[in-house]
């Protein structure tokens, strides 16, 4: 018998590898999930010791985590508008415009994306001291994240940037040209038509700036006070101490959102949007 | 008959290539007009001036009478068909042809109405709500049609708009083309690099070549009165020959080394080409003419009506013979290499300047 593309599938040594890729990927998350559920006392959450949904009330009532998953939450949501934001129009500018020392620039934009995230941390915290723009305690929520804020947008607008520009590669100038025949201005053949053209782009780029703003830890660290905790900062700090379950189902709640998240966001890119 | 666009002595030059050479055109209302040339002719360059996409190094474009050289492609009473079609792929149908209207601020009540009209025009009512992913290459071309007409233009323009659909559907658009131009009366402009096309639908036909307007005429002038050896070869198909020697006197006598010495009653100026088409040619043992050539038979294509014959001559050199009726019956009867022989009329050949 002649061998189908697939056939190299059913090989024993085949179906090894993929059970094992699949093992390493996976199994720590589902660990992380089934002891979420772990009715274990003192001591370590490492041997199963019956079903309970205790810990996810405990986390709930746990004040001050509350506050850091509820601050990384809003920390995400603000700072991913103004990288989407920053990002189009950095996009767009590099797409639409020729000027001088633009691969200068291009690369520069590019920059935080390479550079070790301890070094983005440390440069922000040292420029936030010294220019004195520290935020003062009594600074009512949510401004008194602006610090963390204003360093997430910095560092995840280049990666929205780049997906957005990506995207507009694919824009046919006839489109533009055609909407331009037809009657409209440069402001309503961007509006109507390029915009349009960006969105599949918008939503990647924002998804993208969502999950790294939520689950950024270095840079986070060096640019929080003891007022501004956030979702890992906090996480961090509790494991330092022990390992309870209450962490697990904090852990479980925010993966849970980011697949609903990410879930609504392919849901708004149609498939005809993801095929042209 | 009252010129809608005037193309005055216009060139276009980017950097120190030149695209378009001092052209003039005047173009009447209710024309099907047709910019034909090889690729880089600047047939395109001509067609994007006078939509506002490009301005004119020099020279002048007037729409309607009004100076409309450097006014932009929004605010020019002219549409354009694209190649690509350019229809928009996030609208609908409906919302393709409506948008034209919609920039422009025309109610809401009177655009509903205008697109039903547009679309009915192209056969495409019963497609208003579809997105154009779910439609043929045919199809997206009629939104792109009707998304230009439902702006009642002055005249409509069109690059290359047959060029991505299959052949057969081409000839089908063709005379669609053709039909909806009478229909509507609105001058029509059409680039287009392939031969047929422009001569099946155009009223006339301007051939560029180099930037430069090589000759502007009817279909039948173009094939029948060439101006140039270039239209002449460009259009339809010619058999021809250099000369070796020209005398100019009275008449003038061209010799050539295939045909011997001609004469001809006038020739143009400068270096000439003389030929003659393929349909000219008379075949057969009793083949009569002014000029008389012996000639093997080489590749015979039946074309159903007629018949391409392939003519070797001693020399070497081929000549092309279209016959039909008897004489297509007896080529088609004889053996390929048999002698036969080929005559035609100095009046049927065309003396052309080669510069």
């Amino acid at each position: 018998m002649s061998k189908g593309p697939f056939d190299y599938a059913k090989k024993t040594s085949m179906r090894l590898v993929f059970f094992l890729t699949f093992i390493f990927l996976y199994a720590p998350i589902i660990v992380l999930i089934i002891f979420s559920f772990n009715n274990s006392r003192r001591g370590g959450n490492i041997v199963w010791r019956g079903f309970t949904t205790d810990y996810y009330v405990k986390a709930f009532e746990n004040e001050s985590l509350r506050e850091a998953f509820i601050n990384s939450i809003a920390i995400a949501v603000i700072s991913t508008v103004f990288a989407v934001l920053l990002g189009a129009m950095t996009a767009v500018l590099l797409w639409r415009w020729r000027f001088p020392f633009k691969p200068a620039y291009e690369g520069l934009v590019a920059l935080p994306i390479v550079i070790p995230e301890i070094c983005m941390g440390v440069a922000l915290a040292v420029f936030f001291s010294s220019w004195g723009l520290y935020v003062p305690p009594d600074t009512p929520w949510p401004f008194n994240l602006s610090n963390i804020i204003i360093a997430h947008i910095t560092f995840s607008f280049p990666f929205a940037a780049m997906v957005i520009r990506t995207r507009l590669q694919s824009f046919s100038p006839e489109m533009a040209e055609a909407a331009r025949d037809l009657g409209a201005s440069e402001y309503q053949v961007f509006k109507d038509i390029i915009i349009p053209h960006m969105k599949p782009g918008l939503i990647a780029g924002g998804l993208l700036a969502f999950t790294l703003s939520l689950d950024d830890f270095v840079i986070t660290f060096f640019t929080s006070g003891p007022n501004t905790v956030t979702f890992p900062v906090k996480v961090y700090s509790m494991v330092r101490f022990s390992v309870t379950p209450e962490i697990n189902a904090a852990s479980t709640v925010l993966i849970l959102m980011t697949l609903v998240l990410t879930f609504i966001a392919i849901r708004m890119q149609k498939p005809t949007d993801i095929a042209s | 008959m009252s010129s809608i666009v005037s193309i005055k002595s216009v060139s276009k030059r980017f950097g120190d290539f030149v695209a378009v050479d001092d052209v003039s055109i005047e173009i009447g209302a209710g024309e099907f007009f047709a910019l034909l040339g090889p690729s880089g002719c600047g047939k395109t360059t001509l067609l994007r001036m006078v939509s506002g996409f490009e301005i004119p190094t020099e020279g002048q474009v007037l729409i309607g009478g009004e100076d409309m050289t450097r006014v932009p492609p929004n605010k020019r009473p002219v549409n354009m068909v694209f190649q690509s079609y350019a229809v928009f792929p996030h609208m609908t149908v409906a919302k393709n042809v409506a948008y034209g209207l919609k920039v422009d601020g025309v109610a809401a009540a009177e655009i509903g109405p205008r697109v039903e009209e547009a679309l009915s025009l192209v056969q495409l009512s019963q497609f208003a709500e579809r997105k154009p992913d779910q439609l043929s290459g045919g199809q997206r071309q009629r939104v792109a049609l009707a998304r230009a007409l439902v702006k009642k233009p002055r005249v409509l323009l069109l690059d290359e708009p047959l060029s991505a659909l299959d052949a057969k559907l081409r000839d089908q658009m063709r005379l669609e083309l053709v039909k909806l131009q009478q229909s509507i009366g609105v001058s029509f402009i059409m680039v287009t690099h392939d031969q047929d096309e422009a001569m099946a639908v155009a009223d006339r036909v301007a051939v560029l070549e180099g930037g430069r307007l090589r000759q502007m005429a009817t279909p039948e002038d173009l094939y029948h009165n060439p101006a140039d050896a270039f239209v002449a070869d460009f259009i339809g198909k010619a058999n021809f020959f250099d000369p070796v020697k020209v005398t100019r006197g009275d008449k003038v006598v061209v010799e050539t080394a295939e045909l011997g010495p001609l004469t001809f009653p006038s020739a143009p100026a400068g270096d000439l080409r003389i030929a003659v088409r393929p349909e000219k040619l008379r075949l057969g043992p009793d083949a009569k003419g002014e000029v008389w050539v012996r000639a093997k038979l080489g590749d015979v294509a039946f074309q159903g009506d007629r018949s391409s014959v392939e003519l070797i001559l001693p020399s070497g050199r081929t000549l092309l013979a279209a016959v039909h009726g008897a004489a297509a019956t007896m080529v088609g009867a004889m053996e390929e290499g048999a002698d036969i022989a080929c005559a035609w009329d100095i009046a049927d050949m065309l003396v052309l300047n080669s510069d």
